[in-house]
């Protein structure tokens, strides 16, 4: 069973969706359009109906003073005084009418036929809609009556012919304007439509040439903080595309790499195996050489992998409160007995806990790099120092060696992913390429915090420091 | 030795396990997709389950999320193609007992799939002290003595030592140590692991306790029981 409300609510739902447009724009245009035109009705009734209730209260005002002063002069000076103001204002040419009836009906002044109907002595105003007076034409009146004494009665009236004048006028106007209204309201509200689509349209547009490949196409917006909504939009825009670019750019730039990189590895490999099919034998020294070229191969990939997701931001929900110096000093011990068999001396510098928000698997994975690099290439100084402190931005953790060091120059370029050195550090190719990914892998991690990463000369060798923020 | 679940699709994949699990004396059941494998797993009294994460029908970790949501607390070790950090992360957490990543090492696979089977069937338990023959482990005051002499030892080195000992009789492989003793999961890529153990051995040879550490060739080290076939 259905309601009969909910079916009328149905079908006036039906009726609307009918008639309503389909478009974003068109509704908007509709309903500004309704907006102007109601509004500009709404404001023309009014000031009508403000116009009217002034001219009533003028005409009230003015009859109940006559009628007023009549019945006072009655009082002091008898029906006489009465008669005298009544003829003074019957004299004066105007729209009144005066009606002083006496006990039986009979007029005794006045310059109304009769004592007109519906009308009763009471003081009250009444408003009668015809009535004749001595020139006999209909015209609508404001009337008030009065019992005046000895069984008198006055009737005080105006005629309201100027009023229904300036109404009829008023709703001329009224009618007149509506369709001026309307035409504006129409043009008002396209224009502002064209606006909304227009800039709608040059977001678009921006987003197809994006679509198309161009990946350089940005929203042009004013210069300075955005103005409105659409400025934020664009904003917003351009912001995801100048990622989205950077993105796909970081994504060439692996697989430019990888495949770069990969090739001379997996050559070696090839044809280490090649030689082992072909030999008689096979010696445990060529299986390990060939195990271990994998295996390095497999580091890379490893490395190169958890840079794209750091890059990409992934991991942040692993974040959690670690002692950066608990860690870097458990780190050291790591790497401590290795670097004792290199001669080389492995010391951290930390004065207390130094808590931050971090990933500590890539963290650790980003400092441990770090510090085989300083082992591998920066231990021709014989010292390496690591460190954590707090700093007045968040927190600084470092891995400094005592090695040849990277010129300033060049420092950039080993920061890079595939970023590679040969002439400057490491003997072998295979451990420069390892390098590259090391610095690249904590740069990325380092991003991922919301921190940075610096290269600089330690006098001598390389110190690389990473810098954490409060708040990732 | 129990029988082992293997859900893999990839047919090559599968028969390398299979045959490796075999060859160290388990029973191999093979699923090829996710939904018999959960199917398989729901059935049967399997010792562990070996679970890959990218299978057909259901995947991997969907199929390890249902297992544990029926009550089923079989060690299920997870071996995925998927060897980001936050991949393992998202592994253990939905419910797995070890994350190996391919490609991998058989003895590694094997050495894993015994230590979580053993630490399902026993608790290991508030213990205070551990003893393997003539070597004595004080929990408490973190000692060690051999045939009641003290040896001294770094605090690493003692619970690289204490790991070794609670696996007695198992291989312990270097990416466990990492993960038991210093908690990271990734690979260090030098021989970071040998070096500690090689310190380790060098100060219990110096207190009389020669040998204890056995080196399982291409896997790991040991510390007592019987010679395992890997």
């Amino acid at each position: 069973m259905t309601e009969p409300g909910a079916t009328l609510a149905d079908f006036w739902r039906d009726w609307f969706a009918g008639i309503a447009p389909r478009t974003t724009t068109a509704r908007i245009s509709l309903l500004l359009f309704v907006m102007l035109v109601s509004g500009s009705a709404l404001l023309l009734i009014l000031l009508e109906r403000a116009t009217q209730s002034q001219l009533d209260s003028e005409a009230q005002g003015r009859i109940a003073a006559i009628a007023a002063a009549a019945d006072t002069a009655w009082q002091q000076g008898g029906i006489a005084a009465a008669r005298a103001i009544l003829d003074g204002e019957l004299a004066v040419p105007g729209p009144l009418v005066i009606h002083l009836a006496a006990p039986g009906g009979r007029r005794v002044l006045g310059n109304l036929p009769g004592w007109p109907a519906g009308v009763a002595a009471d003081g009250q105003f009444y408003r009668v809609p015809a009535m004749h007076y001595h020139q006999g034409v209909a015209e609508p009146f404001m009337v008030v009556a009065r019992p005046m004494p000895q069984g008198h009665r006055l009737l005080v009236g105006r005629s309201l012919a100027a009023e229904v004048q300036l109404q009829n006028k008023l709703t001329t106007t009224l009618l007149l304007a509506l369709p001026v209204a309307m035409i504006l309201a129409f043009l008002t509200s396209r224009l502002i439509t064209r606006i909304i689509t227009d800039r709608v349209h040059d977001l678009a547009d921006v987003v197809g040439e994006v679509t198309a490949g161009k990946l350089e196409a940005r929203v042009v917006l004013p210069a300075g903080p955005p103005a409105d909504a659409f400025d934020s939009m664009g904003q917003a825009f351009n912001v995801m595309l100048a990622r989205v670019e950077a993105l796909i750019d970081e994504l060439r730039a692996v697989t430019d790499g990888l495949a770069h990189d990969l090739r001379s590895p997996l050559t070696r490999l090839k044809a280490r195996i090649e030689r082992l099919s072909h030999g008689t034998t096979v010696d445990a020294d060529d299986l390990a050489a060939v195990s271990a070229e994998a295996e390095s191969l497999l580091a890379m990939l490893d490395n190169s992998l958890e840079i794209s997701r750091a890059e990409a931001g992934i991991g942040r929900d692993s974040f959690a409160e670690i002692d950066l110096a608990a860690m870097i000093t458990d780190l050291a011990d790591m790497y401590e007995p290795l670097a004792e068999d290199a001669g080389v001396t492995l010391s951290v510098a930390v004065t207390g806990a130094v808590l931050a928000q971090a990933h500590r698997q890539l963290l650790g994975r980003a400092l441990a790099n770090l510090i085989d690099n300083a082992l591998r290439y920066g231990a021709g100084g014989a010292r390496i120092e690591v460190g954590a402190q707090a700093t007045a931005a968040g927190s600084r953790l470092w891995v400094a060696d005592s090695g040849p060091g990277i010129p300033a120059d060049r420092r950039d370029e080993a920061l890079r992913r595939f970023g590679r050195l040969d002439a400057a550090r490491g003997p072998q190719l295979g451990g420069m390429q390892r390098a590259g990914l090391g610095l690249s892998l904590a740069g990325a991690v380092a991003r991922l915090h919301g921190g940075t990463i610096s290269l600089s000369d330690n006098q001598p060798g390389l110190k690389v420091a990473i810098d954490l923020p409060r708040v990732p | 030795m129990g029988s082992i679940l293997c859900i893999e699709d990839d047919p090559t994949m599968a028969a390398h396990i299979a045959q490796g699990l075999q060859g160290a004396g388990y029973h191999v059941d093979i699923a090829r997709d996710g939904q018999s494998g959960l199917e398989q797993a729901l059935a049967g009294h399997h010792a562990a389950i070996i679970l890959d994460r990218m299978l057909p029908e259901l995947d991997g970790l969907a199929v390890l999320t249902q297992l544990r949501a029926a009550g089923n607390n079989t060690p299920v070790v997870v071996l995925s193609a998927l060897a980001s950090l936050d991949e393992r992360v998202r592994g253990l957490r939905a419910g797995s007992d070890d994350y190996v990543t391919k490609p991998f090492e058989l003895p590694e696979l094997l050495a894993r799939l015994e230590a979580v089977q053993r630490r399902a069937s026993g608790a290991t338990g508030d213990v205070t002290r551990l003893v393997e023959g003539e070597l004595e482990l004080d929990l408490l005051a973190r000692r060690v003595s051999w045939a009641g002499k003290r040896i001294e030892l770094q605090p690493r080195e003692f619970r690289l030592l204490e790991y070794l000992v609670r696996h007695r009789g198992q291989v312990v492989t270097r990416s466990m140590l990492l993960e038991g003793v210093w908690d990271y999961h990734f690979d260090p890529g030098t021989n970071v692991i040998d070096v500690h153990v090689s310190r380790l051995r060098k100060k219990l040879d110096e207190g009389g306790a020669g040998g204890i550490v056995e080196t399982v060739r291409g896997a790991g080290y040991r510390v007592g029981g019987e010679p395992v076939a890997a």
